[in-house]
């Protein structure tokens, strides 16, 4: 699936309006995402990163110009229809982990497949579950509820949970901000060797090394995008 | 079931929230219907103890809306036209089958007490006034006990041993033996006679007592009476007012002397009724307070769940699960918790409230059911709130929050 857009998003503007002035966060932007390849987002606070990563996760949907998925325009889809490509072909990773924590680590990895519903049964469900938990190195943990966990396995639970559904497409928004330097690198190695199995991975992180592990680097500096390509 | 739904109830066991909801609800739930097996209770209470009772069968009927009180005037008894309180006593009036001719008499008492074989205290008969002496009476009773007799205007003395259908004597004068030391006779018209055949009059060691005007009236219910008048007692004068204006649209005269005291009765159950009531409301506003407090903080989750891409449907089922496993844990707690109240009420409440000594407390499935019903409608209600407090909120204004 080299060089396959998995997004495409062109002439993509998003203004906020507060106390009466409009800002700015993002200007004209044409971009694409290949599956296979591993994207990094840089820029300073305010520079328009969250705002993108909004738009490619179809988290907000009021903006100027098209977003594509797998070459399909999802501008005016309905509510449910964004649901179910958010929940069928993108795993999201945030800063924060955003884990249930009510579940245990196998119930959050089993949730995006129950949402998901038809494919398995409970069982098939639970197997896979316990699979995505023992490549993340949490075998043992399965049956823990986040609060027993430490921050890096709650962030391995929730890499777990993104691959859930089989995703093609991995948002990771600041994924190490709240990890050391060892579960940092844990992380981005297992991003990397997810680019490598053909997902797109789009990853906004203030980490220096993350550029090492990124095959393209886009840099956001005022809602207008630079990039390098290595 | 969806198998979302299996893990909906895993999850709802493992809030603390949920079960402390359930257990305030419980706790609401069981008082509101052991309270409500009172009402039941004394009414059994009362079909079993006095006469025709309908003090207490109107009383029941008022207390579950004014509406219906008229109603069961109206409806369901039509022969009642007003009830008095003496002593403690009730009696009601009768005017089912007063004459055209007497429409618009004043008098309307005559009832009997379970008071024999005295004749209640100051209830003689006024000789001078001897033609306001007027008589509605059941068509068929037991005269009095003991030597006292009945006479017969055609025939003569009537047999004392036997009940007597009074029907033929109707708007015709008949003489009434006092059993008061002198054997006094006094003459009556039998204005007016009511259906007995749901009375329980079958004991012959009962009598009737009986008075002839208000003005005796009055004299008798001292603890009753003020400026020579009995008062309106249905709790608030404008009920009494309605009553009034009912019957007189129903061709009666109802004196406005006479009394519908339904006070005592009310001050049994006042407490009960209103605790139930307050209680409820105190419970309700927490449970308000704590669904807020949880949609709030469950803002988190309803993020993170439709960032997975669940649906306004899913979302509905999650809602309706939680609903349903509410009222099934509440209903778990509340069983038993109204067979302990059930026990303690039997136990206790003879002893703190007189009214209730001899009254057995009756199990009321028709309370429960109420019951059920009511907490059916509150889960409802919070679903309904739930569902669409999840579908109003926006996935990126809650992500920017």
């Amino acid at each position: 699936m080299d060089n396959v857009v998995a997004i495409e998003i062109k002439k993509c503007s998003k203004i906020y309006h507060k106390n009466g002035k409009d800002i700015v966060a993002l200007k004209n932007i044409n971009l694409s995402f290949e599956y296979g390849k591993f994207y990094l987002i840089v820029g300073h606070s305010g520079s328009g990163k969250t705002t993108l990563m909004n738009i490619l996760g179809l988290i907000d949907s009021k903006y100027d110009g098209i977003v594509k998925i797998n070459n399909k325009e999802v501008n005016n889809l309905k509510s449910k229809e964004l649901a179910k490509i958010r929940n069928t072909n993108i795993g999201f990773i945030f800063q924060d982990f955003y884990l249930d924590n009510f579940l245990t680590a196998q119930e959050n990895v089993l949730t995006p497949m129950l949402i998901n519903q038809k494919k398995y049964s409970y069982k098939e469900m639970e197997d896979k579950s316990q699979i995505l938990l023992d490549k993340v190195g949490l075998s043992e943990r399965i049956k823990h509820f986040p609060k027993e966990l430490s921050g890096g396995e709650q962030q391995r639970v929730a890499i777990a949970r993104a691959l859930a559904n089989n995703p093609n497409i991995i948002l990771a928004d600041e994924p190490t901000g709240n990890l050391d330097v060892e579960n940092e690198e844990y992380i981005f190695k297992l991003l990397k060797e997810m680019s490598k199995n053909f997902k797109c991975i789009i990853m906004v992180s203030h980490s220096k090394d993350a550029k090492k592990y990124a095959d393209v680097v886009y840099n956001l500096e005022n809602g207008e995008i630079n990039y390098d390509e290595d | 079931m969806t198998k979302i739904s299996f893990l909906s109830i895993k999850k709802f066991f493992r809030i603390k929230s949920n079960i402390t909801i359930c257990i305030l609800l419980s706790i609401c739930m069981s008082f509101m219907c052991v309270v409500n097996f009172l009402p039941v209770s004394v009414k059994n209470y009362w079909d079993n103890h006095l006469l025709n009772n309908v003090f207490y069968r109107t009383y029941m009927l008022y207390e579950q809306g004014k509406n219906n009180y008229i109603k069961q005037i109206l409806d369901d008894m039509p022969e009642v036209a007003g009830a008095y309180t003496f002593d403690g006593y009730y009696s009601l009036t009768s005017m089912e089958e007063l004459t055209d001719e007497y429409n618009e008499t004043p008098v309307i008492m005559v009832h009997g007490f379970v008071n024999p074989p005295e004749v209640v205290e100051g209830s003689q008969i006024d000789e001078n006034n001897k033609d306001e002496n007027l008589l509605i009476c059941p068509n068929k009773f037991y005269p009095f006990v003991r030597n006292d007799m009945v006479k017969d205007p055609e025939n003569g003395y009537l047999d004392t041993t036997r009940e007597i259908d009074l029907r033929k004597y109707l708007n015709k004068e008949i003489t009434l033996a006092s059993d008061l030391g002198d054997g006094e006779k006094t003459k009556f018209k039998l204005i007016g006679l009511y259906d007995t055949k749901n009375n329980r009059f079958m004991d012959k060691s009962m009598c009737f007592s009986y008075y002839s005007n208000v003005q005796e009236l009055n004299k008798s219910a001292k603890g009753f009476s003020k400026d020579n008048s009995l008062i309106y007692e249905l709790n608030k004068i404008s009920d009494a007012h309605l009553v009034e204006a009912k019957l007189k649209e129903l061709g009666y005269y109802a004196n406005p002397s006479v009394t519908l005291n339904i006070e005592v009765a009310t001050q049994s159950f006042d407490l009960f009724i209103y605790l139930s009531k307050g209680l409820m409301i105190i419970i309700l506003l927490i449970i308000l307070i704590i669904s807020f407090i949880r949609i709030k903080k469950d803002e988190k989750n309803l993020m993170i769940n439709k960032l997975l891409g669940y649906n306004n449907q899913q979302f509905s089922i999650q809602c309706i699960t939680n609903s349903i496993l509410t009222f099934i844990v509440t209903l778990l707690i509340s069983m038993p918790l109204i067979f302990g109240l059930w026990k303690l009420f039997q136990i206790y409440l003879p002893q703190y409230d007189s009214t209730f000594s001899g009254i057995k407390i009756l199990f009321s499935y028709e309370a429960l059911i109420k019951m059920i019903i009511l907490l059916a409608l509150i889960l409802v209600l919070i679903t309904i709130i739930n569902i669409i407090s999840k579908f109003k909120k926006n996935l990126i204004n809650i992500i920017k929050s």
